[in-house]
């Protein structure tokens, strides 16, 4: 087929209400695969066996399989997130967390309650460090995903960035929570720093559990689709 | 095997008996692709992108059970519409 058959085909796809890119891709290539044993079987031209579509591939099933597509991908993301997180219970990662959080209770033990600021602060370094780390080893990604204007949508990149929700939210919400405290109390309430100090070793993997599955979901995409990030 | 080439199989064995639609076989597929049991892989091929199925490790593992599983489902089917008659 020519790429001006297989436009008139995408073109097809999009007036049915298909809205991203990779599954556009798959449904051209199912069509066109159709349409070209249609055309050998039953000596149609082009136009006729286009003519065809609404016929085999109704609006409604195209949608369906948007639809579809939508909810097992946040299926298989969380997936993959789950397998990610697990990968850190393994012992000697185990002992490290274990380590740090006895660590941070006989810190916190030993240095007097309005110091636990401090620790707060020293921690909030560590993790500044852990995500410039982050940044570095997957620079690529933030050029291509943050530089480029024309992205393409795809389908999986927006699932990825619902996985993302998983520490934005809980963060959003214990930042804001704490704002409001500290607007009606003058100061920020011990308790907050207490769950952000007791918690850094839970937070740490599960941080770099969410990142890193949204680093390398977008790295295979990235792969998959290279077209779909070029610049204009 | 890519989407298209699925269809046509299922039509092939079964002599055009059984026919799966897109609007079915894609859910399906993305849903053994969401529970790790299928992956896929894309290549260029006639200047258009195919997206290529295959099972992966956990797939191969559990589809001699999903088969055996069917194969249950059949049989109890069939002993519903041709229930088993005894004399007692």
């Amino acid at each position: 087929m020519t790429t001006e058959q297989l436009n008139q085909i995408s073109q097809y796809i999009r007036e049915s209400g298909i809205k991203y890119y990779d599954l556009e891709l798959e449904l051209v290539d199912h069509i066109a695969e159709w349409m070209t044993k249609d055309m050998e079987v039953n000596k149609f031209t082009f136009k006729t066996s286009f003519e065809r579509l609404p016929d085999f591939f109704s609006k409604a099933d195209l949608k369906n399989i948007q639809r579809s597509r939508k909810k097992y991908l946040s299926k298989k993301y969380f997936a993959i997130f789950l397998n990610e997180w697990q990968t850190i219970f393994t012992w000697p990662k185990l002992t490290i967390q274990i380590l740090l959080i006895t660590l941070s209770i006989l810190l916190f033990s030993v240095i007097k309650e309005n110091d636990l600021i401090g620790v707060y602060l020293i921690q909030i370094q560590f993790l500044i460090i852990v995500g410039l780390v982050f940044f570095y080893r997957f620079r690529e990604i933030y050029k291509l995903t943050h530089e480029t204007n024309n992205i393409q949508k795809l389908l999986p990149m927006e699932t990825i960035g619902r996985v993302g929700l998983l520490w934005r939210l809980p963060t959003y919400a214990c930042y804001s929570l704490a704002s409001l405290t500290s607007i009606f109390t003058g100061e920020l309430p011990m308790l907050f720093y207490q769950i952000l100090v007791y918690s850094f070793a839970i937070q740490i993997p599960f941080f770099w559990a969410v990142v890193k599955t949204e680093a390398d979901s977008k790295l295979r995409l990235i792969k998959e689709y290279p077209e779909a990030f070029e610049p204009a | 095997m890519y989407g298209y080439e699925l269809t046509q199989k299922v039509k092939e064995l079964t002599d055009g008996d059984l026919v799966i639609t897109e609007g079915a076989l894609y859910p399906l597929l993305h849903r053994l692709e969401a529970e790790g049991l299928l992956d896929a892989e894309i290549e260029i091929v006639d200047n258009r992108q195919r997206k290529y199925y295959f099972l992966t490790p956990k797939g191969k593992k559990n589809a001699p059970q999903a088969a055996n599983e069917l194969k249950r489902f059949l049989e109890n089917i069939q002993s519903i519409l041709q229930p088993k008659t005894s004399l007692g």
